[in-house]
Parts: C-alpha cells; sequence; structure tokens
C-alpha cells in the first residue's frame, strides 16, 4: 500500500495477441488479482484475441493509433511533423485516454516496442519502467532509435526478461548493469499438471504419431526470427541419420505465411508436421518427447518454460535466454547455426528415451522456480522500490 | 506522316527483380536506338530500382509517395475514400491512349482494369523468374489474358502457364529474359584481377582466396540466410578453410540487409561472409568467383545462373524436382533440396579451379536471343506488329 491506499501500476503493452509478452503480462495480473495492495491498469496499443482476458483482469484501454481517421489522424500528423509529439499523441489518444486514476505511482513498459503507449497517457510517468524482453531484432531492427533512447534514457530502471537481455543492453547500448533487475517469464501452477494419457494418444494420433515414435516440437508464430528453416534443415539432418522413427511438428503460427509454406513445401511429407494454434499450447507439450527452439534469437520464450514444466528437454542454439533455463542440465545449447550439432543433440536424446526422463526432470525443476506465486513477491517488491525511489 | 503513338510500358513495381533487369535492359537498348515511337513507362508501386528505370525511360509512379496529385493532397488531409476515387479517374484518363502497350511484368494486370479500349496491341511479357501467374487474383489474370493480344514467354514452363490461363497458344513467342553484360568480350586475366583487387580494398577479401558468390535481394526466396549457412559449412571442412563468401545485393538498402547482417555476426561470420550492395554489375564479380551459390528455393532460371553459364562458372543450386534445370550438369551440380551440408561439400569441389583465367573468348559477338540487340528487337517487332506472331 501507498499510504492508506493500493500502488497503482499501470502496464503499457503493444497489443492483446496471442504471443509470448501478453501472456506474460496476463499471467501476471491473474496473479495481482490475489494482492489487493497492487491495482492495476492496462493500456494496449492494439486489441486482439486476449482483449477480453485483460479486461476481466484489470481496467484496459485500447488506444489504436492505427484506427485514426480524418481531422483526428490529420491533426495528430500535423502535430507530430511539427516535433510537438505528446501534444499530437493525445490528439490520437482523443476519447481513448485511459480512464480512472490519470497518476499512476508506476508505469511498466511490457516490451520495450510498447514504449509507444507512454504518448497515450495524459503526462509524463512519476516514475517509468522498461521490461525487456528483446533482444537486437526488437531493439535495433523493429523499434525506431529515438524510441529506443527513451526507453535507455527515460528508464528509472530496466527490468529484463533474461541475462542475455542485460548482457546485450550492456555490450551494445551502454547501460549501467546496475540499472537491471532481471525478471523472468511466468508459467501458470496447471502447466505442472501432467497430460492425460488419453490426451497424449490422441494429440499424436491427429499428427499419425505413434507411441513409439519420438515427437520433436517446435512452436511459435513462423518467421525469420523464429527460424523454421533452420529447423527443417535440421530435421532432414536427424531423418537421415537415424532409424529411430523421429517425427517433427511446429505448434502455431500462421500456415499461409511464406513461412508457413516452407514448413508445407520442403518440410518431408508424413514426418514434419504443422499443428494450428492452440488456445494452451503448454497442454500440447505433454504430448512432446524432445522441445526444439530453432530460433535465431529469442530473449526467454515461454514457450520453453511450458515444455519444461510439461518435463520435456529443451535443445536450442545459443540464441538467447533458453539456455540459462536449462543451465543445470534441462537439454542441451549448441552454437548458432551449427544445425549437425543440433542433428546430432536430437539424435542423442530420440535413442535414449532414460536421458530424456532425467533431462525432462531437471526441466521441470527449473521451470517450478518460475511459478507466478514464486515470481511475484521480488515483482512487487521492485515496485514498490521504485515507487519510493 | 503522322507520328507514331508511343509505347505504353506498364509494370507493377520497381523494386528490383529480375524480371524488371529484363526489362530496364530493353528499355537501356531501346533509348540507344536512333528511332522510333515515344516510350513512356507507368508504374504501379515504387520500389528502390526507380532510379535505375527512370535513367532509362520517362517514368511515373501511380502510388509515389513522393509525387503530387489531386488524389494524393486528398489522401493525405485523411480522406481514403475520395482520394480512391479521384486515383481510378485519374489512373482511367492516363489510360485512355492509342498504340502499343508492353506489360513489362504480371503485376501491371491491375491497371488494365482502367486501359481504354483504343490500346493496343498489349503484349505481355511473362518472365522466367518472375512469380508467374498463380499469384494474380482471379479478377486479374482474368483481365491479362482478355487483354492481351500477344505473349512472351521466357520459357517452355512460362508458355504452359500462359495456356492454362487461357491465352491463345498461336500468339505466344518463347523468348529468354534479356541480359546485359556490357564489356562481356573484355573479360580478360588482367580485368578479372582487378574485380578481385576492388573487392580486396572494399571488403578486405584476400585476392588469392577461394571465392563463392551469391546474388539476388535479400528475401524469403533466395534465402541468403542457407548461403550464410553454407559459409558455416565449408570453412569447416577440409579444403575449405580460407574460403570467402560474397552475397552482392544490388540495391538492397540497410535495412533489407539487416537481418542477414544480423545473423554473420551472431555465427561469428564477419570475416567470411560479405556484402556487397553492389555497383548493377554482378556479372562482374560472378566472373571473378570460384563458384556461384544459388541458395533459392526453386526457379532454375534466374539469370545469375544464366550469366554464370556463359561465364563458365559452376553454379550450385538446390534440386526441384519436376523443373528442368538451366545449367548444364557440365556448368554445375544440383543438391537435394535445402541439404545445406551436400551444397557445402559441392562448393568445396569447386574450388582450385583457376578462377581468374582468361574469359574473353566466352560469348561475346555471339548471336543470342538474351542479347538486347536480339531479343529487344524481338519485343518491339511484337510491339509495333511487323511480324507475325507463333512460337
Amino acid at each position: 500500500m501507498t499510504g492508506d491506499r493500493p500502488l497503482r501500476v499501470t502496464w503499457l503493452a503493444h497489443g492483446a495477441e496471442r504471443t509470448g509478452p501478453p501472456i506474460y503480462l496476463l499471467r501476471i495480473l491473474e496473479g495481482l488479482a490475489r494482492h489487493p495492495e497492487i491495482e492495476p491498469r492496462v493500456v494496449l496499443l492494439e486489441g486482439g484475441p486476449l482483449l477480453a482476458d485483460f479486461e476481466a483482469l484489470a481496467p484496459t484501454t485500447v488506444v489504436a493509433p492505427g484506427a485514426l481517421t480524418g481531422a483526428r489522424r490529420a491533426a495528430a500528423a500535423g502535430l507530430s511533423r511539427v516535433g510537438a509529439s505528446r501534444a499530437a499523441a493525445s490528439v490520437a489518444a482523443g476519447r481513448s485516454t485511459p480512464s480512472g486514476p490519470e497518476d499512476p505511482d508506476v508505469v511498466v513498459v511490457n516490451t520495450a516496442g510498447s514504449i509507444r503507449a507512454l504518448a497515450a497517457l495524459p503526462r509524463a510517468p512519476r516514475r517509468l519502467v522498461s521490461h525487456v524482453h528483446e533482444l537486437a531484432t526488437g531493439l535495433d531492427y523493429w523499434l525506431a532509435p529515438e524510441l529506443l533512447r527513451s526507453v535507455l534514457e527515460d528508464s528509472d530502471e530496466i527490468w529484463v526478461v533474461a541475462d542475455a537481455v542485460g548482457d546485450a543492453l550492456v555490450r551494445d547500448h551502454g547501460v549501467a548493469p546496475e540499472r537491471l533487475r532481471t525478471h523472468r517469464g511466468v508459467v501458470p501452477s496447471d502447466a505442472f499438471d501432467p497430460l492425460d494419457p488419453s490426451e497424449r494418444a490422441r494429440h499424436r494420433a491427429d499428427l499419425g504419431v505413434g507411441p513409439d515414435a519420438v515427437l520433436v516440437g517446435a512452436s511459435g508464430t513462423l518467421d525469420w526470427r523464429k527460424a523454421p528453416d533452420l529447423l527443417l534443415e535440421v530435421s532432414e539432418r536427424v531423418f537421415a541419420a537415424t532409424s529411430t522413427e523421429v517425427h517433427v511438428v511446429w505448434i502455431g503460427g500462421d500456415a499461409a505465411t511464406p513461412w508457413g509454406q516452407l514448413l508445407r513445401s520442403a518440410g518431408r511429407p508424413g514426418r514434419v508436421h504443422h499443428a494450428a494454434e492452440q488456445d494452451r499450447p503448454d497442454r500440447w507439450f505433454g504430448a512432446l518427447d524432445l522441445f526444439v527452439l530453432p530460433s535465431r534469437e529469442d530473449a526467454y520464450p515461454l514457450v520453453c518454460l511450458e515444455a519444461a514444466a510439461a518435463g520435456v528437454p529443451i535443445l536450442t542454439f545459443d540464441s538467447g535466454g533458453a539456455a540459462e533455463l536449462i543451465a543445470d542440465g534441462g537439454g542441451e545449447v549448441v552454437g548458432f547455426p551449427d544445425a549437425g550439432a543440433l542433428a546430432a543433440a536430437i539424435i542423442r536424446y530420440a535413442e535414449d528415451a532414460g536421458l530424456r526422463d532425467r533431462a525432462g526432470a531437471v526441466a521441470r525443476d527449473a521451470a517450478a522456480r518460475h511459478t507466478i506465486d514464486a515470481a511475484l513477491p521480488s515483482l512487487i517488491a521492485d515496485l514498490r522500490r521504485v515507487a519510493a525511489s | 506522316m503522322s507520328t507514331p503513338d508511343p509505347i505504353q510500358v506498364l509494370l507493377g513495381s520497381l523494386e528490383p527483380s529480375e524480371p524488371l533487369s529484363s526489362t530496364i535492359t530493353f528499355l537501356d537498348w531501346y533509348r540507344t536506338r536512333s528511332a522510333g515511337p515515344d516510350l513512356e513507362v507507368l508504374a504501379l508501386h515504387p520500389g528502390t530500382a526507380a532510379a535505375a528505370i527512370r535513367a532509362v525511360a520517362r517514368t511515373s509512379v501511380v502510388y509515389d509517395p513522393h509525387g503530387w496529385s489531386v488524389s494524393r493532397m486528398v489522401q493525405r488531409a485523411g480522406l481514403q475514400k475520395p482520394a480512391a476515387s479521384l486515383r481510378a479517374a485519374e489512373l482511367r484518363r492516363r489510360l485512355q491512349i492509342q498504340g502499343p502497350v508492353y506489360v513489362a511484368d504480371v503485376d501491371a494486370a491491375r491497371l488494365l482494369h482502367r486501359l481504354g479500349p483504343d490500346a493496343g496491341p498489349v503484349v505481355t511479357h511473362l518472365h522466367a523468374t518472375g512469380p508467374g501467374l498463380g499469384h494474380l487474383d482471379e479478377a486479374d489474370r482474368r483481365i491479362l489474358v482478355e487483354r492481351t493480344d500477344r505473349w512472351i514467354a521466357g520459357s517452355d514452363d512460362a508458355r504452359t502457364q500462359a495456356v492454362e490461363a487461357g491465352a491463345d497458344p498461336g500468339v505466344i513467342v518463347v523468348l529468354p529474359d534479356l541480359l546485359s553484360l556490357p564489356g562481356i568480350g573484355d573479360l580478360d586475366a588482367d580485368f578479372l584481377a582487378s574485380v578481385r583487387r576492388d573487392l580486396a580494398d572494399r571488403l578486405q577479401i584476400p585476392t588469392d582466396a577461394p571465392l563463392a558468390v551469391g546474388v539476388g535481394s535479400v528475401d524469403w526466396w533466395q534465402v541468403p540466410d542457407a548461403f550464410l549457412r553454407v559459409a558455416w559449412e565449408v570453412v569447416r571442412r577440409d579444403g575449405g578453410a580460407g574460403a570467402q563468401f560474397l552475397w552482392v545485393a544490388d540495391g538492397a538498402t540497410d535495412r533489407m540487409l539487416w537481418p542477414l547482417r544480423h545473423d554473420i555476426r551472431h555465427a561469428g561470420l564477419e570475416s567470411v561472409v560479405h556484402i556487397d550492395t553492389g555497383d548493377g554489375r554482378p556479372w562482374h564479380q560472378i566472373a571473378a568467383a570460384d563458384v556461384l551459390v544459388s541458395s533459392r528455393l526453386g526457379d532454375h532460371q534466374p539469370i545469375g545462373h544464366r550469366e554464370a553459364a556463359l561465364l563458365d562458372v559452376p553454379v550450385v543450386w538446390f534440386d526441384d524436382p519436376g523443373r528442368p534445370p538451366l545449367v548444364d550438369a557440365d556448368q554445375g551440380q544440383s543438391v537435394p533440396h535445402l541439404d545445406i551440408a551436400a551444397m557445402a561439400d559441392a562448393v568445396v569441389a569447386t574450388f582450385g579451379r583457376d578462377a581468374g583465367r582468361d574469359r574473353s573468348h566466352l560469348p561475346a559477338g555471339r548471336p543470342a536471343p538474351w542479347l538486347p540487340i536480339v531479343g529487344g528487337s524481338s519485343i518491339l517487332d511484337l510491339l509495333t506488329g511487323t511480324v507475325p506472331t507463333g512460337s
């Protein structure tokens, strides 16, 4: 509490789509529902399929600047052109200006890219925390330099979802290490519930995978960063080098994208599969024997946490924070882009059920440190500290 | 004597592509002629090759973000629907023309909905290297077939596509995409050595290192990512140590190249894989290479392959079952689709050839349909109607 009232925290997020950062924020909000000392609000730049979930957990405003039309759009553009960006944002926000208390104690930007939503607030925040979920692709490619500067210079504190993100900020952007705090992804407690054997058999049967075959899963949007092309290359090496029946499934992503088409056209028929986006992909992961993260870059993917919670070992390139999750032996990390080494690791695990079981148990223990209940106390403590600073 | 009607050239976009490269070669040849009707280019969308095409022909762009028009001003005021109506009217007025129309890429089909009834003949070029008719909307494909009087197919595959879409086989001419290789007769050892010295000066590529070259825009189709992974494999093989890899991406911007540079850094290959944004003559780099690595996902008629074949540089490419390879077996090798390890083996096998040897005996002066003077004349004859059609 701040005096006799709850601590007001407004989270700014880019949207309510079914990707890692919005899901992370939803899980935090679910946890905070049991903590009346925090009064959360949410400002989203765009809506999305998870919007109703946000609205159920906290007062939520969608700014949706892309939907502006007519005179408001022209006025906002004119103000922006003459450098009056805050006034432009206010005009753009219009009736969408976040309702309720206008002076949160702390504003948390959930992903650096969401800093754009800052302009929709009626006034500059008293305390600003940027929670960075991105590595170079998000920070240097997608984010405009002035917005990145705002994240790095205007934030009272910078949180990162993995030490790999912190290292990159220190190395590539000169951020002082003492400004960094690590708050990793979280996993719901029911993700640890074993998948019902009949469900496991049904998921596998849907793909034509029998109980004795080894099912290797990957999950995420189908795009360059998530690297389905690398997974295909690795898969072919695996198929060529082992007599074990290995199947590969990509869970989620839009099959209509070029990357989805590539998966369909270049994946070995009957051995490489695509499963449509799932409401709860974590409930799917119990059907897997191995989880592979082929990403070119990934800060701290929730899918790895969820696979680990399901007791599935994780194999990945050294492309971000997943290596931190499996540092105790919950899987293996190989150098990027050593497809041969990743294929060899998959074969080793595919051919050794004992190895899978041992690594899966270690992965599960690691994931157990990432439940919402385990993560919230330090997050709340940091919010209080920032507010009081 | 009346002035002949101008030739209207229609393009979908001015982004670099092999069909656009062939079109620029045609336009460049056309402007050097001493006589002939005026020629104008109308493109639907802008692109980074705008300067190259404006250098050879008067060009306007429908959706030009920097251009001025009433519809553009209305759009800037946020009035989208009136702007669209005005744009349609402007376009209809612009295309109420008489005279020949050269549809130089199939994406220009959308413009044909506004083309006046007196325009013609309409000659559509279905390039060997283009995206084909399959990606057009049904309405655009239909208007393209209805309005086209004569077709140019860049390959037998393209001809089949046109026939399957409803084109009369009797009005289709097969003609390879045009290549512009000025000075191909000067590729003696001194010239090739000068190319390597230039690469050493600009990109620190040692002049005596084995050199593998890839060419193309930076997109998922050309797969420079696969090129990079081939490089990663090659330098770890016996015979591959010290090899250098060069991706030539003419006209690519820093933003377009960002993902490739990211991967190069991530893989620790900064001293092995280089990027050259080019000078519009990638065949210089191909000529000076030991091997052309073609990492694209299909389509074996790319200009780079043909240039390499003409320059006697071996090509390695991914096999695409069902499509005939252009490059003869003695000029290169195909490997299974996306089999990076096999491609790395094939690349290493090409090293040790005398890449810098004199090639001045190569096809200079040999009449070939890809030469602008031969192929360009054929296109012009179809537009001006002085020859009967038929393949």
